[in-house]
């Protein structure tokens, strides 16, 4: 016994250089089929970035956060996750520190009610059986679903079963989140009620990284970074004014701007909008 | 030919009995397919439920559906005096309705994520597989090829497999299954969700199409105000099961005291319209629907 437990330890391999990086991937391919719908990408993100993940239906964002989950498995290239090597033998260690919330609340479902669906996830983190219910309590009070608490999860609307996935993911006190379009039928004033969430967690562990997928491009306001990615490929990995600036960029990937970065570009001929970096900057300055 | 809601009351609440929670309390509308129609209400406020009960998968306590000719009433029995007979309710509801697929077959219903719900081999057979239920003609295959023509998939995908397509695609091969086999009326529950720009931009064009050409009723339900701003031309609001606002787009945003105490957010363009007409700009708010509209009217202010 104790021998099995020393190789398993053996085989977390470790890049020290990579300990600063939640997450670092090195040459990623990945296919399906016979296509690379991955296609050779490397990146590096730090403990505590937020970023928006961006690109077409199809350009591999979703294959990508898998890949990174180790739900697939990668044809070549290398994962690491807070410094470990991604591994089928390392895996189940290394993605204990991620939380993945899928776009279709239905393919998560577990449990019987909202409750028990929650606590299979605690009981998965091995949390002590005595504190699950105020765990369980005080996750729904945070998400507003604690009413719901005795329901059963297949007779909620999308938006509620969106909401109960991520409360099985605020449950766990895991250092990488990954959403897949999590909040996307969430009523507005219910996603930025999750967003203050995120922002309180990321307030209590500065190293929270997250990594998120969302066509609703007015969301991007609360990444720090965007990664676009087209046909497997990163296309553009930076901030966002360079992005949102660049027509010609954002035309060949067919991409919307966000509204601000839409209206500032066609009231920029008319007025001098140099010192302007904001919406409600940029409203002002049109009523002087 | 239009729908009419009269009176209609939901639960999902398996004991009948007057402590039962309704997911819909006393809705009344009427739709005829002249409008694109938005059903717009926070989470869980009987949107998906409503929809459920327009095409008979779900069936209503009380209260009557008509469809074109089609009627489900439980009106008459359950009402007396006004109150709920929960006995005859009870034994009403293990009998089926008589009919329902030709009710299923004038209203196609969209749901969430519809591509999750392709499993056949090829798009062809995908789309096919619905219609062979709901007809036993000869027709078969010109209403599939006829439907995935209207939702832009020519026959060089036909063969293919669904899997290997795009989220757009998929989507757009799940609506042309529905498309085949006719219907009067096309509810669609969050359609643009998932969906990037020019996917989204596409399915519009194609609801748009069959609305103006095909005489489609289309109702949406959906959170993205934009799309009810700029797609639809009446909205009816659900809150807390019940219809608190049923009007046209414009009005329902421009209703300040409304929005305000309701938990709906405006489209980005017109709330900073509105924060620039009520600092001195004089904005036609009726024209404001997206950047270009709204810089044309602050040039025509300072102009």
């Amino acid at each position: 016994m104790k021998e099995i437990k020393k190789m398993k330890k053996d085989s977390l391999i470790f890049k020290e250089e990579y300990k600063d990086y939640a997450i670092v991937i090195e040459n990623l391919y990945f296919s399906y089929d016979k296509d690379n719908d991955i296609n050779g990408i490397s990146l590096k993100i730090k403990k505590g970035e937020k970023v928006a993940l961006l690109g077409h239906n199809g350009s591999g964002k979703t294959t990508l956060l898998k890949l990174i989950d180790g739900i697939l498995i990668q044809k070549s290239g290398n994962i690491y996750i807070n410094g470990y090597l991604l591994t089928d033998d390392s895996s189940y260690k290394v993605r204990k520190n991620i939380g993945l919330v899928f776009q279709n609340p239905d393919s998560q479902f577990i449990g019987n009610t909202v409750k028990d669906d929650i606590i299979f996830s605690l009981e998965n983190e091995c949390v002590d059986p005595s504190k699950m219910d105020e765990i369980v309590d005080s996750v729904l009070k945070q998400i507003d679903m604690f009413e719901f608490k005795d329901r059963d999860p297949a007779y909620l609307s999308g938006g509620q079963k969106q909401r109960v996935n991520l409360a099985s993911i605020f449950a766990l006190n895991k250092d990488i989140l990954l959403f897949d379009e999590a909040k996307s039928m969430i009523d507005p004033k219910a996603r930025i009620d999750i967003d203050n969430i995120i922002s309180k967690k990321k307030e209590e562990n500065k190293g929270l990284t997250i990594i998120s997928i969302t066509h609703d491009i007015e969301e991007v306001d609360f990444y720090d970074r965007i990664i676009l990615l087209e046909n497997g490929k990163i296309e553009y990995d930076g901030d966002k004014n360079t992005l949102f600036n660049d027509e010609t960029l954002l035309n060949k990937v067919h991409l919307k701007a966000p509204f601000y970065y839409e209206l500032r570009s066609k009231l920029k001929d008319d007025f001098n909008l140099d010192d302007v970096n904001s919406l409600p900057e940029l409203l002002d300055k049109l009523c002087q | 030919m239009s729908v009419i809601v009269k009176d209609l009351f939901f639960s999902y609440d398996e004991k009948i009995n007057k402590k039962m929670k309704y997911v819909l309390e006393d809705i009344n509308f009427e739709y005829d397919k002249k409008d694109i129609l938005a059903l717009i209400g926070k989470t869980g406020s009987g949107k998906s439920t409503l929809i459920q009960t327009l095409n008979g998968l779900e069936n209503q306590f009380s209260g009557s559906v008509n469809v074109d000719d089609f009627i489900i009433d439980y009106k008459l029995i359950y009402k007396n005096d006004n109150q709920i007979n929960y006995r005859k309710m009870k034994s009403l509801h293990k009998k089926k309705i008589k009919n329902i697929i030709d009710l299923r077959k004038k209203v196609g219903v969209v749901f969430q994520f519809p591509e999750y719900q392709l499993f056949e081999n090829t798009v062809f057979d995908d789309v096919s597989y619905g219609v062979k239920r709901f007809y036993k003609d000869d027709k078969i295959d010109e209403r599939v090829k006829n439907a995935l023509e209207l939702v832009g998939i020519d026959s060089s995908y036909y063969d293919k497999s669904p899997f290997e397509l795009s989220g757009g695609e998929k989507r757009r091969i799940a609506l042309a299954g529905i498309l085949a086999f006719e219907p009067n009326y096309l509810i669609l529950d969050e359609p643009t969700v998932g969906l990037d720009n020019d996917s989204k931009n596409n399915l519009l064009n194609i609801l748009t199409k069959l609305h103006n050409d095909n005489n489609t009723g289309i109702i949406i339900a959906t959170h993205d105000m934009d799309l009810v701003l700029n797609f639809t031309n009446r909205a009816i609001v659900l809150d807390n099961h019940k219809i608190i606002k049923d009007t046209t787009p414009l009005e329902l945003f421009l209703d300040d005291e409304f929005i305000k105490n309701s938990n709906l957010e405006l489209p980005i363009s017109l709330k900073a319209a509105i924060y620039l007409k009520n600092k001195g700009l004089n904005i036609d708010l009726t024209k404001v629907k997206d950047a270009s509209s709204l810089k044309d009217e602050i040039i025509r202010c300072k102009r």
